[in-house]
């Protein structure tokens, strides 16, 4: 009675133990086509991010060079000063697309959307999709095809992933800070992480250009994760033709 | 005997229990395992980078309004003309046909289709539980979509367009509503979207039509296209500096 007891135990065990096991290797695994070999897992950023504070206003200048300077205080033809002095801009009026990495700075939620392969930011204010290709190098000329957001590309460091985009054409509108231009010496990096359990998104940012910096101009963002269950997108269309826009 | 046979049972009765114990955590983990992959939306295959290939050929059966506004010379199939010159984003069908090639990434919570022409971003939520109403909610060009696997197949129903341009130039209005299914080949080379178009005052009767997608390379870079109305000889200058007339603004 006790041996077929003891039998029926052990069997009891084995079976439990294969169904554990069996469990614990397919929970981090719902849909096999999307696994994630446990020995490249990453945190993934997808999401729809608010941003919690707004730390540029407390961030000391940057050190500009004199070239840099002189860009930001351009000198106006007399109908740009009447528009200046109303604060209007040319870009602004012409709804000419926003770009990193102002886009990324303000008060509206942005998407990140994020595979083991890409990593797509958006804003959905008249601006052009962030693409950051994760795993790639920039292409051997980077000048040879210059664009809205620059060329970006992503490597992991342990959980951080580190974002480097060259490469933007010099568009009117915001630029790498306030509104200088972008150069073939621009350089945005972004070091991305989670925080506060994948409820916030951490982000440091590295301006640099030699040519218009003396030092590199770093400051950190955080956004705060909204729900998938009661959150979208908030599309706002932007018309030049509207007569408003060229009111003051 | 009897003491030996006391603590054999004992044995065995602490072994049982941990058997027992063992086998309800797996039971769990097994349930959170098979709850979780039930609740993934996500289509295998779908992510990457698409271009159109093949509009069948299906015709609609349209309303004489909508027969007479596709007539009209503001608009080029799908696209409207005056807002092309004005760089102004577009929505659907735009987004899906004149303004690709299309890429399509997925996550837990949304599809996302993005077009390398000046087009909206479609973002097809799977997570969305309290849909907004219509009086809360701006119409847009591209409305608001919610997607669901249904077998093989992503399911996407669309609504809350904003008046426009619909297919082939005949116009989209308020009361459409889009279902869409789409479905990647088994060696995943081709994306077949069969949609679906509801509109009283478009179309007498739904209209269906399938649309092909080829993959494209992997290593494909999406270019953007940017756009200055300025260049197009449109768009707002200065006061006193438009070359145009010499005269803008206020």
């Amino acid at each position: 009675m006790t041996r077929l007891f003891l039998f029926r135990s052990k069997r009891l065990a084995v079976v439990a133990s294969t169904t554990i096991a069996f469990g614990i290797c397919n929970l981090g695994t719902a849909n096999p086509a999307f696994a994630v070999p446990s020995s490249e897992a990453h945190p993934n950023f997808s999401g729809i991010w608010e941003r919690t504070a707004n730390p540029m206003k407390e961030l000391a200048p940057p050190a500009f060079t004199p070239r840099a300077l002189e860009a930001l205080n351009p000198k106006l033809t007399p109908g740009e000063k009447i528009w200046a002095e109303h604060g209007i801009g040319i870009d602004d009026v012409n709804c000419l697309p926003r770009r990193q990495p102002w886009m990324l700075q303000q008060s509206s939620p942005i998407t990140i959307v994020h595979d083991a392969d890409k990593m797509i930011l958006l804003y959905e204010k008249r601006s052009g999709p962030m693409h950051v290709y994760i795993g790639r190098n920039h292409p051997n000329s980077p000048s040879a095809s210059l664009s809205l957001n620059g060329n970006s590309v992503g490597r992991w460091e342990g959980d951080e992933l580190v974002v480097d985009s060259v490469g933007f054409a010099d568009y009117p509108g915001h630029g790498s800070v306030k509104t200088l231009p972008f150069l073939p010496t621009t350089r945005i990096t972004q070091r991305f992480s989670l925080a506060k359990n994948g409820e916030e998104l951490k982000a440091r940012f590295t301006i640099t250009d030699p040519q218009l910096l003396e030092t590199p101009y770093v400051y950190d963002f955080t956004w705060r994760r909204l729900p998938y269950a009661t959150t979208y997108a908030l599309i706002e269309l932007c018309d030049g033709r509207d007569p408003d826009r060229l009111k003051y | 005997m009897s003491r030996l046979h006391s603590e054999v049972t004992e044995r065995s009765l602490r072994f049982s229990r941990m058997a027992l114990l063992l086998l309800c955590l797996g039971l769990i983990s097994l349930t959170a395992t098979v709850s979780h992959a039930a609740d993934d939306q996500r289509l295998p295959g779908l992510s990457g980078y698409w271009r159109l290939k093949d509009k069948g050929t299906s015709a609609p059966a349209l309303t004489s309004w909508a027969k007479a506004e596709m007539g009209k010379p503001d608009r080029k199939g799908d696209v409207h003309l005056e807002s092309d010159l004005w760089c102004i984003f577009q929505g659907v069908p735009y987004v899906m046909d004149s303004a690709g090639p299309i890429e399509i990434r997925q996550t837990f919570g949304e599809t996302l289709i993005v077009a390398e022409r000046l087009a909206i971003p479609r973002h097809i939520y799977f997570k969305l539980e309290e849909r907004p109403t219509p009086d809360t909610f701006d119409f847009t060009p591209v409305g608001l979509s919610s997607g669901q696997r249904v077998g093989d197949s992503l399911v996407v129903t669309t609504d809350m367009f904003s008046t426009g341009i619909g297919l082939d130039g005949a116009p989209r209005t308020e009361k459409a509503k889009l279902v869409e299914r789409l479905k990647v080949s088994k060696d995943g080379k081709k994306l077949v979207i069969s949609s679906t178009w509801t509109d009283p005052d478009v179309y007498k009767t739904p209209y269906q039509y399938s649309w092909t997608y080829e993959r494209m390379p992997e290593n494909h870079t999406p270019s953007f296209y940017y756009c200055d109305p300025r260049k197009n000889g449109v768009g707002n200058y200065p006061p006193g500096e438009d070359p145009r007339t010499g005269k803008s603004g206020n």
